[in-house]
């Protein structure tokens, strides 16, 4: 009995021990690291747009491939991006590699988070004061983390020479209040028309639509049993956010007042509107996507006559459907008018941004700055070409670098700068005006509600986030 | 049991019992203090603030709470979940009965058989039995569409039907459930006497009549803990509308688990909201079960 008593005072202290062993001992590895979900090799992420399919089963973060090399003492500086692909990776991890064999006195540890696990690994790193020292961003989420305190301004580490090479267009999009607050690796529109040229020229047309009416027309023309006429963004998110610029350009404005203080839903989203129902009503659409919206895999498979997707797409195609890639053409999304000189996308992309409560600022500015040293233009570069310059350079030098070492037969590359040219920055508002936008849509397109009923429904949802958010007068770029 | 009175002594060997029996206790105790007390402490705090992780809280009072009210999404998100509690407890409870009665009644090589492969899919995480359902139920190459194609109809839209919609979340989560219900209900129905069988057949009862008065009344506490355990599940039903629907379409599926994660994702929002509807659903919860234990009084349970 009393062998028991003093095993079972043994077994309760060492579960107590256990408890606290396993839940407070210090982190010492690099913050945010989880080794128990890493894969040790970059050459197995996949080519893939978000970097999710295909990474290692039980891991959602993937290392440099020279993740464990010996590298000359200096201080650690973490990063993270998301994973974009294998381009993406791959070049990112040569440039932390020669960074590091340099010996400048910090040493760069990437790590590639994939996308459907990034939000949750990112405020959980922020809850546990654990967030790397810099880390990457799109465009639309800078107002937001301003406004939470989360970057701290780069101007004040990174020396004018550099920032001052920024792409002007670029620069404003990044700059709140006087302050630059990121650091941006690419832009690209998001919103671009793929169409399959050997489809339409066999149909007899010259040129791709330019107007909402002619891509409707054509999409029901040109459809089969086997493919269908158009893939377009669906609701649920995708209309919210990929829908800004064809709305800036064809409705004239954004959901909000300037002054954010009422929320402007009228006769121009009623014509929007109506290309939605119209479209849906002609059946051209799948009455379910065949691929989330940055995916243009159902193109590469023929299953489209027109797919709407990002610029990225292009990338995707020549990469991993090159037998494809010579039928397919992109033009500028069509608008309600047919003109084509106006925003008809926003320019979206990745920026890195330098967390509130890095431990070392100085090392995330050195590694920036020796990135976008101005007489080595190729260390940045050379991922343009890799991404088969569908994403635009951020900053000048890079931006002449890259044109120079374009062949002359990339006439994609025209249609992409053009819709650039006029492409406007992503939306500031928060993420629920830009979901009632989409909410509206869907009402309207699945024949929910009349569109009156929509739109006045739209604007309560908008009212309400205006209330809540309390928006009026706090619009950063106006 | 005679009741100790405020002058009892423990003996000496009745304290070292204790003793012990407190220490074998202290790890339960120590573990729920941790993951359990003191989160709630703090999320109940929290829900009183605005904050996220890099600014001084500010003190909101209720304010959270009236938003994550007011918000239609929100207020969608648990009429849907009731939604799914009125479809698929009963439904489950049903079928699961259904599979140990016939269990019940095969021999018993062929029932441990059964009984081995019903389990497996309970085996299986809720992320994965989503992964698999999304490939049969995949629109264009989708196992379930090509064999509606292969006979000549039109595809089915599991995403942007409603009913369809619903139809895939409720499949895989019966499956899930399948196993350990089925079990449970098989363990329930051999533990009913024969003799109450017996003495019906005597009396002529029909099987229809001895399942209506001996097997359903016997089966009562199992039917409880299902009822209890289901609608507490179903409400915070997560990794399957997640995998299959996304909440689509007309946020139709979406459930407040994962209105709630939404909003944890999402880096402009403000995490007070997302916590106030964490604590609004755990109260909507107790309140269900308290209801549940109410009206469904289980004369074994009251006796102890």
């Amino acid at each position: 009995m009393k062998k028991v008593k003093v095993l079972a005072l043994l077994l309760a202290l060492a579960l107590i021990l256990g408890i606290f062993v396993s839940g407070c001992t210090p982190n010492t590895e690099d913050p945010g690291k989880d080794n128990g979900d890493v894969t040790q090799n970059g050459d197995e992420t996949p080519d893939d747009e978000n970097g999710d399919e295909g990474t290692d089963e039980e891991s959602d973060v993937t290392q440099s491939k020279y993740y464990g090399y010996e590298y000359p003492e200096g201080e650690t500086i973490m990063l993270w991006s998301q994973n974009f692909g294998e381009v993406w990776v791959n070049h990112f991890s040569e440039q932390v590699h020669q960074y590091n064999l340099e010996g400048r006195g910090y040493t760069v540890v990437e790590e590639f988070v994939a996308g459907a696990a990034w939000d949750e690994r990112m405020n959980a790193a922020r809850a546990s004061q654990t967030a790397p020292d810099a880390y990457i961003q799109s465009y639309n989420h800078i107002p937001a983390g301003i406004r939470n305190g989360y970057y701290v301004p780069v101007d004040d580490h990174l020396p004018a020479e550099v920032l001052d090479r920024m792409v002007e267009k670029i620069r404003e999009m990044v700059t709140f209040d006087g302050k630059t607050y990121a650091i941006p690796i690419l832009a690209e529109p998001s919103q671009v028309l793929f169409y399959r040229k050997d489809i339409l020229e066999a149909a007899g047309y010259t040129e791709p639509p330019k107007t909402w009416d002619e891509l409707i027309e054509m999409a029901v023309e040109l459809k089969t049993d086997e493919m269908y006429g158009i893939g377009v963004p669906y609701w649920g998110g995708e209309i919210g956010w990929s829908t800004w610029g064809m709305q800036y350009g064809n409705v004239g404005h954004g959901p909000l007042t300037d002054d954010w203080d009422e929320p402007w839903i009228d006769d121009g989203y009623r014509e929007f509107l109506e290309f939605w129902k119209k479209l849906y009503e002609s059946g051209a659409v799948p009455e379910q996507p065949l691929s989330a919206y940055v995916d243009i895999k159902p193109m590469g498979q023929g299953d489209y006559v027109f797919q709407i997707c990002g610029s990225w797409g292009a990338a995707f195609l020549i990469n991993d459907y090159p037998d494809m890639w010579p039928n397919v053409g992109m033009a500028v999304m069509p608008t309600n008018d047919g003109n084509q000189d106006k925003t008809t996308a926003t320019i979206g992309g990745w920026v890195y941004v330098l967390d509130a409560k890095a431990q070392n600022t100085e090392g995330v500015a050195d590694y920036f700055t020796w990135l976008l040293d101005e007489a080595h233009p190729e260390r940045l570069g050379e991922y343009y070409i890799g991404e088969q310059f569908s994403k635009a350079a951020t900053f000048t030098n890079v931006a002449q670098w890259v044109e120079s070492q374009a062949p002359d037969d990339t006439d994609y590359v025209a249609v992409i700068n053009r819709i650039a040219s006029y492409g406007q920055p992503e939306a500031a508002y928060p993420w629920e005006v830009s979901m009632a936008i989409d909410r509206m849509v869907e009402n309207v397109a699945m024949g929910y509600e009349t569109i009156d009923k929509a739109m006045e429904m739209a604007r309560e949802e908008i009212a309400q986030a205006i209330e809540d958010f309390e928006l009026p007068g706090t619009n950063p770029r106006k | 049991m005679a009741k100790k009175t405020e002058n009892y002594k423990y003996t000496s060997v009745q304290r070292k019992e204790m003793i012990v029996g407190y220490l074998m206790l202290l790890p339960a105790v120590v573990l729920i203090t941790i993951f359990v007390i003191i989160p709630f402490i703090m999320a109940v705090q929290k829900s009183f603030y605005e904050w996220n992780f890099y600014k001084d809280d500010v003190w909101v009072g209720i304010q959270n709470f009236r938003r994550i009210l007011r918000n239609k999404s929100f207020q969608r998100a648990v009429v849907n979940a009731f939604k799914f509690v009125l479809i698929l407890v009963p439904t489950q409870i049903i079928i699961q009965f259904s599979f140990a009665h016939t269990l019940r009644d095969l021999n018993t090589k062929f029932t441990n058989m059964v009984k081995m492969l019903i389990y497996i899919p309970g085996t299986i995480a809720g992320i994965i039995a989503g992964i698999i359902f999304m490939f049969i139920f995949e629109f264009k190459g989708g196992l379930i569409n090509q064999l509606v194609v292969a006979m000549g109809l039109e595809r089915i839209a599991f995403k942007t039907n409603r009913f369809w919609a619903i139809f895939s979340i409720a499949v895989p989560t019966i499956w899930l459930g399948l196993g350990g219900g089925t079990i449970l209900n098989f363990a329930g129905l051999i533990n009913i006497p024969t003799e109450f069988y017996e003495a019906a057949s005597i009396d002529g009862a029909s099987g229809f009549h001895k399942l209506i008065y001996i097997t359903i009344p016997q089966m009562r506490n199992i039917f409880v803990l299902q009822c209890i355990g289901m609608t507490t599940g179903t409400l915070q039903m997560f990794e399957i509308p997640m995998m299959m629907t996304g909440g689509a379409p007309r946020e139709s599926t979406l459930t407040p688990m994962l209105y709630i994660y939404n909003g944890f994702r999402n880096a402009g929002g403000n995490m007070g909201d997302t916590i106030s509807g964490a604590l609004l659903m755990m109260i909507i919860i107790a309140i269900i079960n308290s209801f549940v234990f109410t009206i469904i009084k289980s004369e074994k349970s009251i006796e102890g």
